[in-house]
């Protein structure tokens, strides 16, 4: 032992037996024990430790890398924009053609009359009928019942030679 | 005869990148019943210990690199288990005052049930003295009474002047003295 740590000892030593005789008098020992193996094992279990995280951590580095703002940004954005492109491309013909609600009655009669003979006709009522009722009833008024409406003996005449009783309309 | 094995050889072998594993490994061996005692003295548990042993080894792998050997190999492995025993110990003591419990009983009554502690009836007593001392006091009281550094060592791994560290040594002695005489 070099003099140095002799003295330093010493000086230790001196210095806790003014301070605290009764500490001082204490056998100075380790109380705690542990299995006798574990350090045998704790250098495997640290190296094993440490291979798992850095399987972990070259995944979480990458996902690190692909948050920062510089390559989020663009990356979401190229996200969105692909599924806009999706959501585009696969929208229905219906809804990219113009549906038979986007014309006015008067629109198909003043444009192409003829496309009335060609579409299938209760189709083409009930639908126009939704958007256009006054100005169908109007346009079969003035052409066809040239302004006259039906009186209920007209009415009851009509339903008896077509074989229809007047109970069928009850619920319209 | 691993124990004068000398740190400069351990990190020369650290450096290169084919015999980084094998210095580390003769590293972990030259230190870890040294940095498992520290830890251990500072928080009783033994689970608890084996976690930060760990943790502590695998933050000297992580920087191995970038240590630079102006401090002393034991003082940075010594610093970096001080600085995860305390953190642990804050944590675990908010928790404790979250569950509305004194931290310092819980530890004094973990070592009773200690299975691994084989101290007699003085020792016990010696221990619940220390545990009654405030984190920092009681890492400088091991530090000096089981580790016997010297003040200059201490106050390179702590951050802390001499000065400081001697004032603390001597309350924190004087606080165990009181504790042994008076109970």
């Amino acid at each position: 032992m070099k003099y140095k740590d002799l003295k330093y000892e010493i000086n230790e030593a001196h210095e806790l037996t003014e301070l605290a005789p009764a500490l001082a008098s204490l056998k100075k020992a380790n109380p705690f024990s542990v299995d006798e193996k574990y350090f045998d094992k704790l250098l495997m279990e640290i190296l094993t430790k440490i291979t798992e995280r850095e399987k972990r951590s070259v995944y979480r580095n990458l996902l690190d890398v692909l948050l920062r703002p510089k390559y989020a940004f663009p990356m979401a954005a190229s996200i969105l924009l692909i599924l806009m492109a999706i959501f585009i491309l696969n929208k229905p013909d219906s809804i990219i053609s113009p549906s038979l609600v986007d014309y006015t009655f008067n629109d198909i009669l003043n444009e192409s009359p003829d496309i009335i003979e060609n579409m299938d006709e209760s189709l083409l009522i009930e639908t126009l009928f939704a958007e256009n009722g006054e100005t169908m009833i109007e346009y079969f008024d003035d052409n066809y019942f040239n302004g006259s409406t039906l009186t209920p003996d007209e009415l009851d005449e009509y339903l008896s030679e077509e074989n229809l009783t007047p109970e069928l309309f009850n619920d319209y | 005869m691993l124990e004068n094995f000398p740190d400069h050889k351990i990190l020369e072998i650290c450096q290169s990148p084919d015999s980084k594993n094998y210095g580390f490994s003769l590293l972990i061996k030259k230190y870890q019943k040294q940095v498992y005692w520290l830890i251990r003295r500072m928080v009783i548990d033994h689970d608890d210990a084996d976690d930060l042993v760990q943790e502590t080894f695998i933050k000297v792998w992580k920087n191995l690199e970038t240590f630079r050997s102006e401090s002393g190999l034991y003082t940075w492995i010594y610093r970096i288990a001080v600085n995860e025993s305390l953190s642990f110990l804050k944590l675990k003591k908010l928790k404790y005052a979250f569950l509305v419990q004194n931290f310092d009983h819980a530890m004094a009554r973990k070592i009773e049930d200690d299975n691994y502690y084989s101290g007699d009836e003085i020792q016990l007593k010696l221990q619940k003295a220390i545990l009654s001392l405030p984190h920092k006091q009681r890492l400088v009281f091991n530090l000096r009474y089981y580790e016997e550094l010297k003040y200059e060592d201490m106050s390179q791994m702590l951050g802390t002047s001499v000065g400081a560290l001697k004032a603390s040594y001597h309350i924190a002695v004087k606080k165990v003295e009181e504790f042994l005489t008076n109970n």
